[in-house]
């Protein structure tokens, strides 16, 4: 039997793309307000519940809770900006305090997403320790398991980046973005509204993370209300691994975190016994290499080596 | 005069939940507070020091108390060379806990022993956590710190021979012998958060507290100044794992039960964090206030929880993680500085000065009255 067969592969790069969408936005509020924020697991959570809310108790495929997940999870990344970020902002907050303020964020998420979940099942909505992966589109394809989660998230993952490379090089809207994120003084100087940009770029966050986590109900078997802050170590170690000086940084290293996760956890266990356990370890191991060696990460080392060439 | 139980019950779990967030978060401030290291691995440091009393300490004891303890397994009708530390962990500590039972002496030797090599373990810990601080920038090395804790934390947790994986292990009870030991042993706690404190006034009143809150505000300076930056941010971070380590040990031993599950970055890192951030960053009054502070609003929903639970439709533990962190994050807005804001270094008085150079210089006394006048000129 080959170390690693197909299916595998599959499951690997669907849990790389949601990996990929949420450390890019993650990567976006980095950029513009300079903060890691400690809240992005709490935005997949908001993505999460959507959708066993709307597969749940309306009978939908979990599929068409995209468009209210990302509008709910924009709404919460406004909400966290004006009420945490721009306050804290105006006050002249350092770096620390913005970080343990999106730190604080995710400790109020505990207390209301497991609020909510309490909620929906009081309201007959199971949900706690379940998955919506019953509901996905399956076929078996001779000892392969096709699902539709394992098309329609990378796809969907790509798609974003492509409607974000549009956004950010051919409207004005991204150009501002990336003004801002040069140097905010300046951009502020040319007429750009810096305090607008960033509210967007923490609502795109916000979208980003919730429609991630839609897809991780359908994906897992098991969804709990901590599942996105479980999630937080990895999609701070695939933006810093893919670069946190570009939006398309949380992307790459959304892939490598992930890939990194599935497959090489998976070859190390061939090689040592009980291996399978550590794919956190794995992760976080190269997350501190990164951090440690290269701290402006893949993307970082592309661009210094053009220079040098 | 009889105090029902679990009123001393209640009471003995407030005072030990108090003492053991003081004591995290004074080390804590430590680190961020007077240092200006974001430590965010603080729950590694902690998760080291339980792991030594549960990991360590009691294989320690299975072969140093070999003789009666396989005496007693053998009663039991258990070949003691057959078991395995993990899998027949609870028989193995049933019998280390009947010996200790038996001798007091014994038993406060392994709690001083243990502490000291939890403290030991946290401290070296505490130092790993610096070695990336050289080339990061603040919130890079909160990640990193971050990250490693998390590696830690997850080895433990799924490393099966180390303390039990996910299933966890018992923890020997070095207060077997002591009847009321879940009355009496908070007030060690207690104790330890006095000490911890104590010693942490110390230190930050100390030229070398001066010489921290230089390398916090302005690493280039102080350096300058002839300090070793790098130096002095292993010093504190050590301290800091120290502390987190003897609060590690101290928790296993009042659960007596260790599983790395609870030794988890929410509890024991980001807690501590809001506790600082809002007790007031850089004073250990503030510090041990917002624990209290915390304490109290954890203990507030707890004493609600049994009228309210029927009638809401959700679990009413839950709003504790949702008043501490809009607490928090109004705290930040309004008043940043925290509950106490920072103060300057508490010197000692003139006359103390005085007396001590006295004690130390008799030869300036020597000179008689001109030499007082050149002085005081």
């Amino acid at each position: 039997m080959p170390i690693i067969d197909v299916q595998m592969v599959f499951n690997a790069v669907t849990y790389s793309s949601i990996v990929a969408l949420a450390a890019t936005g993650l990567t976006t509020t980095f950029l513009t307000t300079k903060v890691p924020n400690f809240a992005q697991g709490s935005f997949m959570m908001v993505g999460a519940y959507t959708a066993i809310y709307v597969a749940l108790k309306w009978g939908w495929s979990p599929y068409a809770a995209l468009p209210l997940s990302a509008l709910l999870g924009a709404a919460v990344g406004l909400a966290v900006y004006f009420l945490v970020i721009y306050p804290l902002r105006r006050r002249g907050a350092n770096i620390m305090a913005l970080m343990v303020a999106t730190l604080a964020v995710s400790i109020v998420f505990i207390g209301v997403m497991n609020i909510v979940a309490d909620v929906f099942e009081s309201a007959g909505v199971r949900s706690r320790d379940i998955g919506l992966s019953f509901l996905d589109y399956r076929e078996r394809i001779g000892p392969l398991i096709v699902r539709g989660v394992y098309m329609v998230t990378p796809i969907f993952a790509a798609a974003i980046v492509f409607a974000l490379f549009l956004l950010l090089n051919y409207t004005k809207i991204g150009i501002a973005f990336r003004a801002t994120v040069e140097n905010p003084e300046l951009a502020r100087v040319m007429g750009v509204n810096v305090d607008m940009v960033m509210a967007l770029s923490w609502a795109l966050s916000g979208m980003l993370g919730a429609v991630s986590g839609t897809f991780l109900p359908i994906f897992l078997r098991i969804a709990h209300p901590n599942i996105g802050d479980d999630m937080l170590p990895t999609i701070f170690a695939a933006s810093v691994v893919g670069g946190l000086q570009s939006i398309y940084g949380g992307f790459i290293g959304g892939y490598i975190v992930g890939l990194a996760e599935t497959i090489v956890t998976r070859l190390l266990g061939e090689v040592v016994q009980g291996a399978l356990v550590y794919r956190y370890v794995v992760s976080m191991a190269i997350f501190v290499a990164v951090l440690v060696f290269a701290p402006r990460g893949v993307i970082g080392l592309i661009k210094e080596g053009g220079r040098r060439a | 005069m009889t105090v029902p139980p679990e009123v001393i019950q209640a009471l003995a779990d407030i005072a030990a939940f108090f003492s053991m967030y003081a004591i995290v978060a004074l080390a804590l401030n430590l680190a961020y507070g007077y240092t200006g290291v974001p430590n965010f691995g603080l729950h590694m440091t902690i998760l080291g020091g339980a792991a030594i009393t549960g990991g360590l300490m009691g294989r320690v004891l299975f072969g140093a108390l070999w003789g009666d303890v396989s005496a007693r397994l053998t009663e039991l009708g258990m070949d003691p060379t057959e078991l395995d530390f993990v899998s027949n962990n609870a028989v193995i500590i049933d019998a280390i806990n009947a010996v200790i039972a038996t001798s007091p002496l014994l038993g406060i030797g392994i709690l001083l022993m243990s502490l000291l090599v939890a403290g030991l373990f946290g401290a070296l810990l505490g130092y790993l956590l610096t070695l990336p601080a050289a080339r990061l920038r603040e919130e890079y090395l909160a990640m990193a710190t971050l990250a490693i804790a998390e590696v830690f934390f997850n080895v433990l947790r799924f490393q099966r021979e180390i303390i039990g994986g996910t299933i966890g292990i018992q923890v020997v009870d070095p207060l077997a012998w002591l009847p009321q030991r879940f009355a009496v042993y908070p007030l060690i706690l207690l104790g330890a958060a006095v000490a911890a404190f104590l010693l942490l006034r110390r230190v930050v009143n100390a030229p070398l507290g001066r010489v921290l809150k230089s390398v916090r505000d302005d690493d280039v300076a102080a350096s300058t100044m002839g300090h070793d930056v790098a130096r002095m941010r292993e010093l504190s971070m050590a301290v800091s794992g120290f502390i987190g380590g003897v609060a590690g040990a101290l928790w296993a031993f009042y659960t007596l039960g260790i599983n790395a599950i609870n030794f988890n970055r929410v509890l024991w890192t980001f807690i501590p964090w809001l506790i600082v951030i809002l007790g007031g960053t850089a004073n250990n009054l503030g510090v041990v206030i917002g624990a209290l502070v915390y304490i109290v609003i954890r203990r507030t929903i707890i004493l609600f929880k049994d009228t309210l639970n029927p009638v809401l439709p959700f679990d009413v533990a839950w709003v504790e993680y949702l008043l501490i962190g809009s607490l928090l994050i109004i705290m930040l807005i309004f008043r940043p500085q925290g509950i106490l804001p920072e103060r300057p270094v508490e010197t000692l008085g003139r006359e103390e000065v005085e007396r001590l150079r006295g004690e130390s210089q008799p030869s300036l006394r020597v000179g008689g009255s001109d030499k007082d006048e050149v002085v005081a000129r």
